[in-house]
């Protein structure tokens, strides 16, 4: 456990940490919920947004529902939903000696490390059971109980499933922090560090064989809000 | 009986009971979780079906009074020691001390094997939303920010030399290396995360003798030693590229040793009460642990100070060090 949490703080939070050097979050507005990049709830320093390219966009959900965002381009936007589930990738991406590239590793030399970047972003508007089950598809990080009836300095404990399954072993963070692994039932308590924005993220790693990329990094990310 | 100093020297015989304290190691679950103290006794078990192997020395350098006569001039308590991991919630440790007490040109000074050790160790915490539990197997740096507890026991096997004899063919159970009967250790500690950076330890525990009668006819009855222990552990930097971690550590102990008896009757020249201070460092690297400290008395109030001399409480100083890794 010891080795294998130090092993993980040390390579799978640092690549996590380089695949996705900023945040994404769903920000509540007038015109629908807006999916937006950035650093604006992020512990190191960066530009409040940074504008990305809509065809990060892979699938969205409301529920089990297949929804399409309220406008095309950027920033994208969504109807209000319970539970939006947005599927997110930066494609391919390639580590040298001397920088990493948004690339495949095809023809590329002196390559350090290779990775593909998929990511998903869960944004829960209120508390239902239902909403917490998983969907079965993927990764996905979901609370056992009622997160909107915490505080800050309350645990919540949440779950992290893989293809529906209970993940064990799977990286979890609070913000930008990892705060350890799942247990064998892929569970493990965090604590709300603050009010307003919360962000849970759940890393896991896998070796891929697609001859583009050594390993697939997924990151699914658990959104909810908490009054001030 | 003689030497109250060599009565003294023995009461420290009870470091096996409480080696445990230096495997704190573990408690540092990761970079960025709970401090451990350098002696004191940790509120971390063993993970499940993990084994643990710890070496210890204790470098006790004593004061000089009486240039005409030999006195105690230092003495080396080795420690080696095995714990495992029964369940996540409770440990168990076997430790074999090795002991060398040296006297100046003119003494007695005495090595060997000593008494082994056998303790176990019950872990539980207090969760705000769970209430009182023991150990969970896995549990996230925010899980280690709450009170985590032990309560300990222990008892010496008699394997050590308990008559071994001096130069003129006399017994000297301080100088012995075992107590002949066992001796049972009793604790419990505490710990909580005052902040990210720092820890704080509470230890208290008791050690009771058993009346032991020497080849030679004399019963001793060594007497009893309470502990009140408390540490400081902040992180001073951890590297997570390198899994390495360092901390700066201050521990206080309060020691409070109980009247010798020999013959059932009380020994003059023993026992007391006494506070040490001890600063330290402790680093990680990877599954390795690494605990440095220097004690000294800086508070003491010994039954007959002048009779005392290589007494705990008349420590120049006390040398710590611990390395432990987990299996």
């Amino acid at each position: 456990m010891l080795v294998r949490f130090l092993t993980c703080l040390g390579l799978c939070a640092g690549l996590a940490a380089q695949a996705k050097a900023h945040d994404l979050w769903l920000e509540p507005e007038p015109a629908g919920l807006t999916l937006y990049q950035g650093h604006r709830h992020s512990s190191h320093a960066g530009a409040d947004l940074e504008p990305y390219d809509p065809a990060l966009l892979q699938a969205a959900r409301c529920g089990a529902e297949p929804v399409r965002p309220l406008n095309p381009g950027y920033p994208l936007r969504f109807a209000d939903c319970p539970r939006l589930s947005l599927d997110l990738t930066s494609g391919y991406w390639t580590k040298t000696p001397w920088e990493t590239r948004n690339t495949a590793k095809t023809g590329i030399p002196h390559v350090l490390k290779s990775w593909r970047s998929e990511e998903r972003l869960i944004r829960l508007s209120r508390w239902d059971a239902t909403l917490a089950r998983p969907l079965g598809d993927g990764l996905e990080i979901l609370p056992t109980h009622d997160p909107f009836a915490l505080g800050a300095g309350d645990k919540l404990e949440v779950q992290v499933f893989d293809a529906g399954q209970p993940a064990a072993g799977v990286t979890v963070a609070y913000g930008n922090s990892s705060r350890g692994v799942t247990g064998p039932d892929g569970r493990i308590k965090l604590r709300l560090r603050q009010a307003g924005l919360q962000r849970l993220s759940a890393t896991r790693e896998t070796a891929l064989t697609d001859g583009k990329a050594d390993v697939l990094l997924r990151t699914c990310t658990l959104q909810f809000e908490l009054p001030r | 009986m003689k030497r109250p100093l060599a009565l003294l020297i023995a009461l420290i015989w009870s470091a096996p009971l409480l080696a445990h304290h230096g495997v704190a190691g573990v408690g540092a679950a990761a970079l960025e979780g709970p401090g451990a103290p350098i002696e004191s006794a940790s509120s971390a078990t063993l993970p499940a079906g993990r084994a643990l192997a710890y070496l210890k020395l204790d470098h006790a350098e004593y004061k000089r009074y009486d240039p005409t006569a030999p006195e105690a001039d230092y003495a080396r308590y080795w420690m080696t020691g095995l714990g495992y991991g029964f369940t996540p919630w409770f440990s168990g440790y076997l430790f074999v001390p090795y002991h060398d007490k040296t006297d100046e040109p003119g003494g007695y000074t005495s090595r060997g094997w000593a008494d082994l050790a056998l303790m176990g160790q019950l872990g539980f915490k207090y969760d705000g939303r769970d209430g009182w539990q023991l150990n969970p197997a896995h549990e996230s740096l925010d899980d280690l920010e709450d009170w985590h507890f032990t309560v300990f026991a222990g008892a010496t096997l008699p394997t050590g030399n308990a008559n071994a004899r001096d130069s003129l063919g006399q017994i000297d159970p301080g100088k012995s290396r075992g107590f002949g009967k066992s001796s049972f250790s009793l604790g419990a500690s505490a710990a909580k995360m005052l902040s990210p950076r720092l820890t704080l330890n509470l230890e208290i525990s008791a050690i009771r003798f058993q009346e032991y009668t020497y080849a030679d006819g004399q019963r001793v009855k060594f007497g009893d030693e309470n502990r009140l222990n408390g540490a400081l552990s902040y992180r001073l930097l951890a590297d997570a590229e390198r899994k390495f971690r360092l901390d700066g550590v201050l521990e206080a102990q309060y020691l409070h040793l109980g009247r010798d008896k020999a013959d059932g009757v009380g020994e003059a020249g023993t026992g007391g009460r006494m506070v040490y201070l001890m600063p330290g460092i402790r680093a990680y690297l990877d599954s390795f642990s690494i605990a440095l400290g220097v004690k000294r008395p800086v508070w003491t109030r010994l039954n007959e100070s002048h009779l005392q001399q290589g007494a705990e409480g008349k420590e120049k100083y006390r040398l710590i060090f611990s390395v432990s890794r987990l299996f």
